[in-house]
C-alpha cells in the first residue's frame, strides 16, 4: 500500500454562507434564484460613494462559530480589501479579514475507526461572497448575477493535520453538523452555502513539502473525497517517477472523477490586501461573547447520550439521530409523546431511509412528526400493518398526503368488513371444514385472510367477531 | 530603496489594469521612484514599540441590525450597463480553466 509509505497531509478553507436575513454590508435581502440582479443595491455593486455598514447579526453568527469550534476571538479584529479584477466582484476588492482576523485557533475533534484525532483550526475570518457568473458556451460571453455579491461568509481554515480521505469526510460532517447545531448557516451544499477549498500534498519523509495541490470551490463531500483520492494518487505517482511537484491550482472534473490544472497567471496571487478605510476596526465586547456562549445549543456528543439515558434507545441509533439537528429535535418531541424505542426504530429504519431515497430535507419530517406518532401508534395497537404504515409513511413524507385522507380513502373503499368476510369464506372451504370440525384455532387463519384483504385498515377483534358470527349461522 | 524594474512597474500597473506605451513607462518610472522613496522614510523609524496603527479614530464600529430590503433593482442595476441580456450584465467570456 502507498499510504504506508507516504504521508498525506490535507488542509481546508471551508466558506460558510451565514444564516442572515440581509447581506453582509447592506440591506439587500440574501436569496437564492431571484431574479437576476434584483437583490442589489448601490453598496453591493460598487457604486461609487456607497459605504458598507456592517451587519450585527453576521458578526453574532461568526463568533457563535468560533466557539463551537472551541476557538479564541479577538477583541478587536479588523477588515482588509483582497484587490482583484473579476466580473463577479464589482469593487473591484472583496471585504474581507486579514491580519486580525475575527478567531483564531480552535480544535475539530474527529474521530476515525474509532481514534479520536484534532484537527486544528488556524484561523475564523468574515467575509462577503462575490456574484454568480454563467459562461456562454457558444459565444464570447459570460452573464453576471450580483444577487450572491455581499452575502455575509464565514472562512474557517484549518491547519493541514487531516492525513487521509476518511478523516477529510469526517472533518467536514463533523463542521457541518456543528454549523448546523448552532443554526450559524444551512450548510445546504447544493445552494452553494458549504464551500471548500482542499489543499492536498503528498511526501514521503512525512514532513509538510513545499508542493501543494489547492483544488477550489468544491460544494459535494462526494467529489471531494473523489478529487482527494484522484490528486493523491497523481501525486504519488509523480513523486516516484522523480517528478519535481510544485503549488499548483487545480477544478474538479465531475464528468472525468479528474483534477485539472487551472490557468493561474503569476500576478492573480498578488492581492495587495490593505486596511479597509471605510470599516473601523471591529470591537466585540466580551458581553456579547459571554452571552452567545450562554445560549450555545446541547452538542450533538451530550445530545447522544442523553438520549440514550433519557429514552433507552441503542447508543448505535442515538448518535445517527443526534448527528442532525433537526432530526434530533424531532425524534424529541416524538419520543415524548410515545414510545421512544419505537419512534426510534422508526425514525432510523423508514424516515431516514425515506429522506435518503427520496433526497429529501429532514424538515421534511418536521412537517408531518405529530402525524407520524399517531402512524406509530396505530401500528403498534394494530390498527394497520407494517406494509400499510410503511406505505403511509411514504405517502405522507414524500407526497405532501395527510393521514387523515390515506386512512379515509382505505376506510371508505374497502373497509366492508361483512363483505370481506364472506368472501374469505367463500375463498376458504378447507379452513371452514375445518373449523366446523372443531378446530376451532382455523378462525385466526381467516381472521389473517380478512386482514390481509382490508389492506391492514380492519380491526381484528372486530374481524374476528364477524367472522365467528358468520360461521356460526352456517 | 530599491530601484523598481520596468518589468516590476508593468506588473504593478497590469495589477491595476493600467496600460502604458514605451514613452510613457520612460517618463513615469522616475516619478514613481520618486514617490516611493518619499514614503519609503518612513521606513527608517523605529516603530519596534508601538502598536500597528490601522485607524485614526476611537469610535467603535457601529453594526447594522439584520434586516433585509428588497429592493427589485435588477432593471436599474443594469440600467447603465455597457452591455446587457435581460436581467444579466455581459462581460467577455472568463473562464479559469
Amino acid at each position: 500500500m502507498h499510504n504506508t509509505r507516504y504521508t498525506i497531509h490535507i488542509g481546508f478553507e471551508t466558506h460558510l454562507q451565514l444564516k442572515t436575513d440581509s447581506k453582509m454590508f447592506c440591506h439587500c435581502k440574501v436569496t437564492f434564484l431571484e431574479r437576476p440582479n434584483s437583490m442589489t443595491c448601490p453598496v453591493c455593486l460598487g457604486m461609487p460613494g456607497s459605504l458598507p455598514a456592517l451587519n450585527r447579526k453576521a458578526v453574532e453568527l461568526g463568533v457563535k462559530a468560533a466557539l463551537l469550534l472551541g476557538a479564541r476571538i479577538n477583541l478587536r479584529s479588523k477588515f482588509d480589501r483582497k484587490n482583484y479584477f473579476y466580473p463577479d466582484l464589482p469593487k473591484n476588492y472583496q471585504i474581507t479579514q486579514y491580519d486580525i482576523p475575527l478567531a483564531t485557533e480552535g480544535i475539530v475533534e474527529i474521530k476515525t475507526n474509532d481514534v479520536v484525532k484534532k484537527v486544528f483550526i488556524q484561523r475564523i475570518h468574515l467575509e462577503e461572497d462575490a456574484g454568480k457568473l454563467m459562461h456562454s458556451e457558444t459565444q464570447n460571453k459570460s452573464f453576471v448575477d450580483l444577487n450572491r455579491a455581499g452575502v455575509p461568509l464565514a472562512e474557517i481554515v484549518t491547519a493541514p493535520d487531516i492525513s487521509s480521505a476518511d478523516e477529510a469526510m469526517e472533518y467536514l460532517k463533523r463542521l457541518k453538523v456543528l454549523m448546523r447545531y448552532g443554526d450559524v448557516s444551512n450548510c445546504d451544499m447544493e445552494k452553494g452555502e458549504f464551500r471548500c477549498d482542499v489543499n492536498v500534498s503528498v511526501s514521503k519523509d512525512g514532513k509538510l513539502p513545499e508542493h501543494k495541490s489547492e483544488i477550489k470551490n468544491m460544494n459535494s463531500f462526494r467529489f471531494i473525497k473523489q478529487a482527494l483520492a484522484y490528486e493523491i494518487s497523481r501525486q504519488i505517482k509523480a513523486i516516484e517517477s522523480g517528478e519535481v511537484l510544485t503549488k499548483k491550482t487545480f477544478g474538479f472534473d465531475v464528468e472525468k472523477g479528474a483534477t485539472f490544472e487551472m490557468r493561474s497567471k503569476e500576478e492573480a496571487m498578488d492581492y495587495r490586501y490593505f486596511p479597509e478605510p471605510d470599516l473601523s476596526p471591529l470591537i466585540v465586547e466580551t458581553e456579547v461573547i459571554d452571552k452567545i456562549r450562554q445560549n450555545l445549543p446541547e452538542l450533538p456528543d451530550s445530545r447522544a447520550l442523553r438520549f440514550v439515558s433519557e429514552y433507552g434507545i441503542s447508543k448505535y441509533q442515538s448518535e445517527i439521530i443526534a448527528d442532525d439537528v433537526v432530526l434530533s429535535e424531532d425524534f424529541e418531541y416524538c419520543a415524548k409523546r410515545y414510545n421512544p424505542i419505537n419512534i426510534a426504530n422508526w425514525v432510523i429504519n423508514d424516515v431516514l431511509r425515506l429522506l435518503e431515497e427520496f433526497k429529501l430535507d429532514t424538515s421534511s419530517f418536521s412537517k408531518i412528526r405529530d402525524k407520524f406518532v399517531e402512524l406509530v401508534r396505530m401500528f403498534n395497537d394494530k390498527k394497520l400493518t407494517n406494509t400499510v404504515a410503511k406505505e403511509f409513511l411514504q405517502k405522507m413524507l414524500v407526497n405532501g398526503e395527510t393521514l387523515d385522507s390515506l386512512l379515509k380513502s382505505v376506510s371508505s373503499e374497502s373497509i366492508d368488513l361483512d363483505k370481506i368476510a364472506n368472501e374469505v369464506i367463500n375463498e376458504n372451504p378447507k379452513a371452514i371444514a375445518d373449523y366446523k370440525g372443531g378446530k376451532t384455532s382455523s378462525i385466526k387463519f381467516l381472521t389473517g385472510q380478512v386482514m390481509k384483504k382490508a389492506k391492514g385498515m380492519a380491526d381484528p377483534n372486530k374481524a374476528n367477531e364477524i367472522l365467528e358470527k358468520i360461521l356460526k349461522g352456517l | 530603496m530599491k530601484n523598481l524594474t520596468p518589468d516590476e512597474i508593468h506588473h504593478i500597473a497590469n495589477l491595476a489594469r493600467l496600460r502604458f506605451d514605451q514613452n510613457k513607462l520612460t517618463k513615469f518610472s522616475p516619478e514613481f521612484q520618486k514617490i516611493l522613496n518619499y514614503i519609503a522614510k518612513l521606513q527608517e523609524l523605529n516603530v519596534d514599540k508601538v502598536e500597528p496603527y490601522v485607524w485614526p479614530l476611537e469610535d467603535p464600529l457601529k453594526l447594522r441590525e439584520d434586516v433585509s430590503q428588497k429592493l427589485n433593482y435588477a432593471a436599474d442595476a443594469v440600467k447603465n450597463a455597457p452591455v446587457k441580456e435581460g436581467d444579466y450584465f455581459i462581460v467577455p467570456r472568463v473562464i479559469n480553466e
